[in-house]
């Protein structure tokens, strides 16, 4: 069974490329078959988040336009099996394609992956609309502020209109420390606010800067952030992580604000 | 220790994110949804005692339905004979 996985968020600079990165190698590392392209045409940036920016040499635009074939622009991640990345052009803009001609091409990734991960441009003009032409699945990026919720919801409604009602949320950069004095809404909160299905919480995690300048995903193996995206990948992937998994993320949380506290 | 709660920055995050929400929601505007919210409330209080402070509107875009939580006063025993 394959799957199109579109990361959306609506606001830029919430962690939708870093989640796509981290979520791509970590369902490689459970063993499938992986492909994450960057639909952002013009603001090409997942390639540098992978650290894959010095192997381009075809694009999706390449691809779209029958100058070579899928399989060319295909960059293979040598540091995990069975990862792809699908880069976008730099030179062209959004309108260089049609959700008619991402839909073929996600149709032709599916015959070939498990997993088909579509990084989304911010905004909800056609560059939104070509990245969700062709997914079954929505994955919602936000932070836990009001101006990234706010247009997490409309993105939110924007998919229903679409008919993507496979939606679940990621909620990216809780800081336990500020959540502990009442400075920034909970998990339960921005659930409560949003009412879709939560998928996962990630902490603020310095790990995952260090990670994206080395250009290496999942590298910092025990910070808190990435343990939070293999728990997301194992979800994705079927398996349940019990709710429980919430609390003990809670537990995590707690013990993380009063380490703050002490100092 | 009975101090009353100091409000949160969250609280008030949750608070303006949940009536421009329900605004959008309903392509209705911000100063609209504060007019019928008080309509809602005025009209209710005919019957009932309504707590202003506690009335919450929810819009369940899905199904199409607005949502109202009224919390009305506690109404005694003696209240209820009158």
């Amino acid at each position: 069974m394959s799957e199109v996985i579109v990361i959306t968020s609506g606001k830029g600079g919430v962690g939708k490329t870093t989640t796509v990165a981290n979520i791509g190698t970590g369902l490689a590392e459970l063993g499938k078959s992986v492909v994450m392209v960057d639909t952002d045409i013009g603001l090409r940036n997942l390639d540098v988040v992978m650290g894959l920016e010095n192997r381009i040499v075809y694009n999706l635009i390449d691809v779209v336009e029958s100058n070579c074939r899928l399989k060319q622009a295909l960059i293979a991640d040598r540091r995990v099996e069975g990862l792809f990345l699908l880069p976008t052009a730099q030179t062209k803009d959004k309108s260089a394609v049609t959700p008619e001609q991402m839909k073929k091409l996600t149709d032709q990734l599916q015959e070939q992956f498990d997993y088909i991960l579509l990084d989304c441009p911010a905004g909800i003009e056609q560059g939104f609309k070509n990245a969700i032409a062709g997914a079954d699945r929505a994955l919602v990026v936000t932070t836990p502020e009001v101006s990234a919720i706010r247009v997490a919801d409309r993105i939110i409604g924007l998919l229903e209109a679409s008919d993507i009602h496979n939606i679940q949320l990621i909620i990216n950069r809780l800081r336990p420390d500020m959540i502990a004095r009442g400075d920034m809404m909970t998990v339960e909160d921005v659930v409560d606010i949003l009412s879709i299905d939560l998928i996962g919480a990630i902490p603020d995690d310095e790990q995952i800067v260090i990670a994206t300048n080395q250009g290496a995903p999942l590298s910092g193996k025990d910070s808190l952030a990435e343990q939070a995206y293999r728990n997301i990948c194992r979800r994705i992937a079927g398996e349940e992580v019990p709710l429980l998994d919430m609390t003990v993320k809670k537990g995590f949380f707690a013990r993380l604000a009063g380490r703050f506290k002490g100092k | 220790m009975f101090l009353s709660r100091k409000k949160h920055s969250k609280d008030f995050a949750k608070d303006r994110l949940k009536t421009v929400l329900l605004s959008e929601r309903m392509d209705c505007s911000p100063q609209m949804m504060i007019m019928m919210k008080n309509d809602i409330i005025q009209a209710v209080s005919k019957y009932l005692p309504v707590d202003e402070k506690n009335v919450n509107l929810r819009y369940v875009a899905a199904i199409h339905l607005l949502d109202a939580q009224i919390s009305i006063h506690n109404i005694t025993e003696s209240e209820r004979e009158s």
